[in-house]
């Protein structure tokens, strides 16, 4: 296992390698590559010469990947903004917009792993019955209705619930303009781990040592809690990682209609812009999370069911 | 076995040609594979329903444009921004056809039963852009009140001396234009520049002109577009482009995805190393990073998003045939036949793949409704198929204009979306159960 995991993390570097080079290039090489036309407008055309010097945008492509690649290893630099926000530190320009991010997401999947798990509970316990069905009916329209139309539905009502129709400026925004995006991006996840803590804990429910622990006297709180969630809370963690990754994914979306100054905006702003140091840095910031988060549900699988070796021969 | 050739073959008997069969014929035909899952599908009632849900939507989808609409691409400015009315819903308040307006509104608001020919006030509104509403005569607009609005506007040409003689309007137009009811107003004198030239304006009653018999039969389902464009028939088109957008994605998914797993399931090792390897790096990419590269170098047509959507989608099938692939090729019939010297060709596609046949189905079927939502995804943050109508574009296109202002430009594709979203998950997990083969025989 620890032999697995070191190897995994020394693919994930090379692979992280990979991506961000070739992804480098790719962009770099656009056809209408005008990154510093900005820059020309803005200053003085001896000072621009000297800022390209400076910059390193007067030498060949690929010794500009170089340098790229150095400062990124030996001094966490990942190149100055050329547009967004002039001369500006690309990844302080991120962290800046980072917090709102990851405050979305990780509010989302705190709302929605315990309603998951309570949902897929009571459907379980009293599978078959009305409330089976009605948590079933949910299950099937929130993991389907996509979480854009969600909040579309939503900003709709806004102004009969009392919400902001629209994240305000950041010097106005309070909790209430979290409710509508983080809502939105709750309904599918809390929809899925419903659905799989159900399916989980019914299979465990009806094996042999539940009903040992139903003989020897516990009731059936206890043996649904300590016996029967133990069993099934296992296959569930790759799942709420597996859930952590669609809520980040999704919020690109949630953040630009709803208007939340996030790092989606940065990701799809950039592009417009040719800020492309600051596309990269936006890039690589969700390449990391999507490689590490994968990493981690192929641990936890080979935690949960030793019989899974992965890459073993036929 | 050499030895045995020299005896003559008439020696040879068969032993049971004459015997009588006990055995009696089976009067019931064998139920295959597909005949068993169609069958235990059809007792799935909440599958069956989500199937006639998707077959509808399908249906509409290619006839859809072609009733009850009026053309996808025609604009008509006139008409622009109409609001939504279906005839059975308005009479219980839903998509009635109406709009909020207030004494505030700049707009020149006048019911419908006043416009005649004969109104002595008929030019005043008629050289304005106006807004005209239906039913009750001339009320006061009370602030913030639901009006029911035929909203649209005159056409308005311009001639000199003579309305045909000019460069606006040929003669041939200029009577086209009588024909349809078009009225003449008074010559105006245009003294500014050329003294003694007088301007006409014809104007042009659309609902005549489009063939509507009455302003009760003018109204459009989903309402139109600020363009002028019919939405009804824009999204029933681009429903029927999006189900293209997953049909094709699907297709290619599932193709490339079966050999990709088959081969790096089958053979593991190094060669499995390697392609998991290219794959993994290939996911690694954020797919929000394939789009936009793809885009920006192969520009946004149906073909280019379809096949961004491939380069991301392929990997989840193929991982799905390669696990079922390690799940069986350590079985003991695998080894049974290897042992009798079946080719690897033959145990993969033959022995091994039937197995993963079910998951492939569901899998390709629920590809459909995933690319959908990519696609709608891609089109909310801009990067959308341009010159086209897809539902995603039809959403976002929506949602720019200001979904508070104008809902039903947004709400009936979103109703779409959603039921499409809703069927094909009914359907796949209703063809998932059925084709489990380990659920077979089993109710």
């Amino acid at each position: 296992m620890v032999r697995y995991t070191i190897k995994r993390l020394f693919l994930i570097f090379i692979t992280l390698f990979i991506i961000l080079s070739l992804s480098f290039f790719l962009i770099k090489l656009l056809p209408d590559n005008n990154e510093l036309q900005y820059l020309m407008n803005k200053v003085k055309p001896e000072d621009y010469a000297l800022m390209r010097k400076q910059w390193g945008y007067d030498k060949p492509l690929f010794v500009q990947y170089l340098y790229w690649l150095k400062n990124v290893i030996f001094h966490w630099d990942w190149g100055v903004s050329t547009h967004y926000l002039l001369g500006r530190d690309t990844f302080e320009i991120l962290t800046q917009f980072l917090p709102i991010t990851m405050r979305l997401n990780l509010v989302s999947l705190v709302i929605s792993i315990p309603l998951g798990l309570l949902f897929g509970i009571v459907a379980a316990l009293r599978k078959n019955k009305p409330i089976d069905y009605i948590i079933s009916v949910f299950v099937i329209l929130f993991i389907s209705i996509p979480s854009f139309v969600v909040v579309t539905m939503m900003m709709l009502s806004a102004n009969d619930l009392g919400l902001p129709i629209q994240y305000r400026p950041s010097d106005m925004a309070n909790y209430k303009d979290m409710i509508i995006p983080v809502l939105s991006l709750s309904f599918g996840p809390i929809a899925v781990l419903t659905r799989y803590t159900r399916a989980e804990l019914i299979e465990v429910l009806t094996s042999d040592f539940i009903l040992l622990a139903r003989t020897k006297g516990l009731n059936r709180f206890h043996s649904t809690v300590r016996h029967g969630m133990r069993n099934s809370m296992v296959p569930l963690v790759p799942i709420i990682i597996g859930n952590f990754i669609g809520i980040l994914f999704g919020s690109l979306v949630i953040e630009r209609v709803y208007g939340v100054p996030g790092v989606a905006g940065i990701l799809i702003e950039s592009i417009g812009i040719q800020d492309y140091n600051l596309t990269m840095t936006a890039l690589a910031f969700y390449t990391i999370i999507s490689l590490v988060a994968t990493l981690i549900v192929d641990l936890t699988y080979g935690i949960v069911d030793p019989r899974i070796r992965m890459g073993s021969r036929k | 076995m050499n030895e045995y050739k020299h005896i003559d073959i008439n020696k040879f008997e068969f032993v049971q040609m004459d015997t009588k069969i006990f055995d009696k014929k089976f009067e019931t035909k064998a139920i295959g594979y597909f005949g068993d899952a169609a069958r235990r599908f059809a007792r799935n009632k909440s599958s069956v329903l989500g199937f006639v849900i998707l077959i509808i939507i399908i249906i509409m989808s290619i006839i859809g444009p072609h009733i009850g609409g009026r053309g996808v691409y025609a604009q008509e400015k006139r008409f622009s921004q109409l609001p939504a009315k279906i005839p059975l819903l308005s009479k219980i308040g839903i998509a009635a056809g109406t709009r909020k307006y207030n004494k505030q509104s700049t707009q020149y608001i006048k019911s419908i039963s006043e416009v005649q020919p004969d109104d002595p006030d008929y030019k005043n509104y008629f050289f304005e852009e106006c807004i005209v509403w239906r039913s009750k005569p001339y009320i006061d607009i009370q602030d913030n009140k639901e009006v029911e609005v035929i909203d649209f506007k005159y056409d308005e040409y311009k001639s000199r001396t003579l309305p045909y003689i000019s460069g606006w309007l040929s003669r041939k137009e200029y009577e086209d234009l009588l024909a349809k009811g078009a009225v003449i107003g008074d010559p105006i004198d245009i003294n500014d520049e050329t003294p003694g030239f007088e301007q006409y304006k014809v104007q042009v009653n659309p609902l005549k002109e489009f063939g509507f018999k009455s302003d009760k039969s003018f109204y459009f389902l989903f309402g139109t577009d600020q363009l002028g464009r019919d939405m009804w028939s824009r999204v029933w088109k681009g429903t029927r482009v999006s189900l293209l957008i997953g049909l094709f994605v699907a297709i290619v998914t599932v193709t490339v995805g079966v050999i990709y797993g088959a081969v790096s399931g089958y053979y593991g090792g190094a060669i499995d190393m390697a392609l998991q390897r290219f794959s993994e790096i290939l996911s690694g990419i954020p797919w929000i990073a394939i789009m936009t590269l793809v885009v920006l170098y192969l520009g946004s047509t149906l073909f280019t998003i379809a096949l961004a959507l491939v380069l991301t989608s392929w990997i989840g099938t193929s991982n799905m045939v390669r696990s079922q692939f390690y799940r069986y090729k350590g079985r003991e019939y695998v080894l049974a036949a290897r042992t009798l010297g079946a080719k690897d060709s033959r145990l993969i596609f033959k022995h091994i793949l039937p197995n993963a046949l079910g998951p492939i189905v569901t899998s390709s079927v629920l590809i459909i409704p995933s690319a959908i939502f990519s696609e709608a995804m891609i089109s909310y943050l801009g990067l959308g198929i341009s010159g086209g109508v897809s539902i995603g574009k039809l959403l976002s296109d929506g949602q720019a204009i200001g979904i508070t202002t104008y809902p039903y430009l947004t709400i009936f594709p979103a109703l779409i979306i959603s039921l499409l979203m809703i069927s094909f998950n009914l359907f796949g997990n209703g063809l998932r159960d059925a084709l489990n083969p380990s659920l077979r025989g089993v109710e």
